[in-house]
């Protein structure tokens, strides 16, 4: 077992720069102005990033033989899991708008809610990853 | 083989499927598409750059389950990297497109084009052509008052032709008026929900009276194919039954006979006649494109009602020059001639007349004093090449009017589609300054 490896010290510096991200990009979200909501938008990109660069360390570093490496684990692979159908979903909203011509109806708003989720829940994953990380950073036995 | 070596063999089996595939969509991007692939994709790739990530996703995957093994893993982080790079592609020519925008505008309305736009205009106006939180989040839907599948002729005792009229919530009037022209091939499509009603509701909003028509479609065998694919509902969702047996000189027609309704209901509806634009997309840009230089000295001018006063025309990715059909060189992708007989269906459109074909062009009838044109098309149309815009504005600069054109980098046939797309973004943003400094060159 490694005691603090260069990568687990990585991780330790994108933890922290992943939950501030991740909360900054939450909050500015929800502000509906036209300015923030590109400077929004640039943050989610970067979130985006941030979150698939600290689930690669997170690959690289736990300890899968370990109980709190297998929970980081279980986490990284069902954040992909969502990862990957939230890009679509995102996509999925603008589809069903582009069809539906009433903002009213139930198959927009079930497109739109269908979107949040998607949208703030790679960010929720995020946040959650990174508490995770935070928690067992000090743990020597959930890394390799 | 166990279990769990099972589907991890078919976890990598669609992993590198998936990143073999990004490679392929993301040429399909750069090239515009090759003979032989649907132009389905043409269209909605370059669209969809937001899927990029799925590819590092993958890769990421793989990276876990291939760990330790130095061969795969240089070749897997190779290939997740360059379909992410190819698929994120446009993003990197929207700096371009818009560059190439303020360049035309700073030609055509002076290089204080700006200061130009009433201040009271500008504050509803977008701040700038690119919002990335609308990239994600796709333009918010407007606010306007909207009425449905208003009758404007009933004709060949059968078929009735409407339109849906969106107008400002606030506001007496009369207001500015837009006329918009479904696409479709001239075969295809309907108004509504097939027409970018998300631009209806945003110009409506703006101060804009927009009146999206319907104008008789044309039988041709990609009817009978979409028929046969079962896919006819998704592209016309429409309720409105009619012979579809028109051909474009009706079409063109029946346009003029809602100019005559708008001219008498103008009141009605506080349409500003004096201010009147004409928007069409693909098929209805070429109808547009009619429409605006044909006004009022084609041999079909006297269709339209000339209290219409026509200050612009905004075409997205128009076919203008049908004679290009009678020598081929109007490209339409090998899949699609394939499927139907493209020559049959334009000779039914015009009415097997060859001078029909040059008639029915817009290109044959700009003028100096032509109405101010504004062109969106995609520099990988495959469907319309962008040379038929390139020669539009190239024929109307000769001749001393005003055009400006827009290519829009990567982007093929109607790039138009999702609203959060970086260059329907772009659209939205020049289109409404175009709207406000139109007016000031006729």
């Amino acid at each position: 077992m490694k005691e603090m490896g260069r990568s687990h010290k990585g991780l330790n510096i994108i933890i922290y720069i992943s939950l501030v991200i991740n909360a900054v990009a939450i909050v500015l979200s929800l502000i509906g102005d036209f300015k923030i909501r590109d400077f929004a938008g640039y943050i989610y990109l970067i979130a985006i990033c941030i979150n698939l660069l600290t689930i690669f360390l997170n690959f690289i570093n736990f300890n899968a033989l370990n109980d709190k490496g297998k929970i980081l684990k279980i986490i990284c692979y069902v954040f992909l899991a969502f990862f990957f159908f939230a890009l679509f979903l995102l996509i999925f909203k603008q589809i069903i708008f582009v069809t539906e011509m009433d903002p009213t109806s139930n198959r927009y708003l079930i497109a739109d809610l269908i979107h949040k989720i998607a949208y703030f829940g790679i960010l929720g994953f995020g946040v959650i990853l990174s508490l995770f990380d935070l928690k067992y950073l000090n743990r020597l036995e959930t890394w390799i | 083989m166990g279990f769990r070596k099972f589907i991890r063999v078919l976890i990598l089996l669609f992993a590198y499927t998936s990143l073999i595939t990004g490679v392929i969509f993301g040429l399909i991007i750069l090239t515009g598409g090759f003979a032989g692939i649907s132009i389905i994709l043409d269209i909605f790739l370059p669209q969809l750059t937001m899927l990029a990530f799925v590819y590092l996703i993958v890769m990421l995957l793989v990276i876990r389950l291939k760990w330790g093994q130095k061969k795969w893993l240089v070749f897997t982080v190779f290939l997740g990297f360059l379909s992410f790079g190819l698929n994120i592609l446009p993003l990197f020519g929207v700096q371009t497109t818009i560059q190439s925008a303020e360049a035309q505008f700073n030609t055509t309305f002076g290089t204080n084009w700006n200061n130009l736009i009433p201040s009271e205009l500008k504050t509803k106006f977008r701040t700038s052509p690119f919002n990335m939180g609308e990239y994600f989040n796709g333009i918010p839907i407007s606010s306007c008052n909207l009425s449905y599948d208003i009758e404007y002729t009933f004709i060949n005792g059968n078929d009735s032709l409407r339109f849906d009229v969106y107008l400002p919530l606030t506001g007496n009037g009369p207001f500015p008026t837009i006329i918009t022209i479904h696409g479709g091939g001239w075969t295809l499509g309907n108004k509504g929900s097939s027409n970018s009603f998300q631009l209806n509701r945003y110009l409506a909003a703006q101060g804009y009276a927009v009146f999206d028509i319907i104008y008789g479609l044309a039988k041709s065998s990609l009817r009978d194919l979409t028929k046969k694919l079962g896919i006819q509902n998704i592209l016309e969702q429409s309720s409105v039954n009619y012979n579809n047996s028109y051909t474009i000189p009706q079409m063109i027609k029946n346009i003029g006979t809602f100019t005559n309704y708008l001219a008498k209901y103008a009141a009605k509806y506080k349409a500003d006649l004096s201010q009147v634009f004409v928007l069409g997309r693909s098929a209805g840009a070429h109808l547009a494109g009619c429409v605006v230089l044909g006004f009022n000295d084609s041999p079909y001018g006297s269709l339209f009602n000339h209290s219409l006063r026509i200050r612009g025309g905004i075409l997205y990715y128009p076919p203008c020059n049908m004679t290009a059909m009678l020598d081929n060189s109007l490209a339409i992708t090998a899949p699609y001639r394939n499927l139907i007989d493209i020559q049959e269906m334009f000779d039914y459109l015009l009415e097997n007349n060859i001078t029909k074909y040059r008639i029915y062009s817009p290109i044959s009838h700009v003028k100096a004093n032509s109405p101010p044109l504004l062109i969106f098309h995609g520099s990988n149309d495959k469907l319309v090449p962008i040379i038929e815009s390139r020669n539009l504005q190239k024929a109307m600069l000769t001749a001393d009017a005003r055009c400006i054109l827009i290519e829009m980098q990567f982007q093929g046939h109607a790039f138009d589609i999702f609203s959060g797309n970086p260059y329907t973004q772009i659209s939205y943003y020049y289109l409404e300054r175009f709207l406000a400094l139109a007016p000031g060159l006729t």
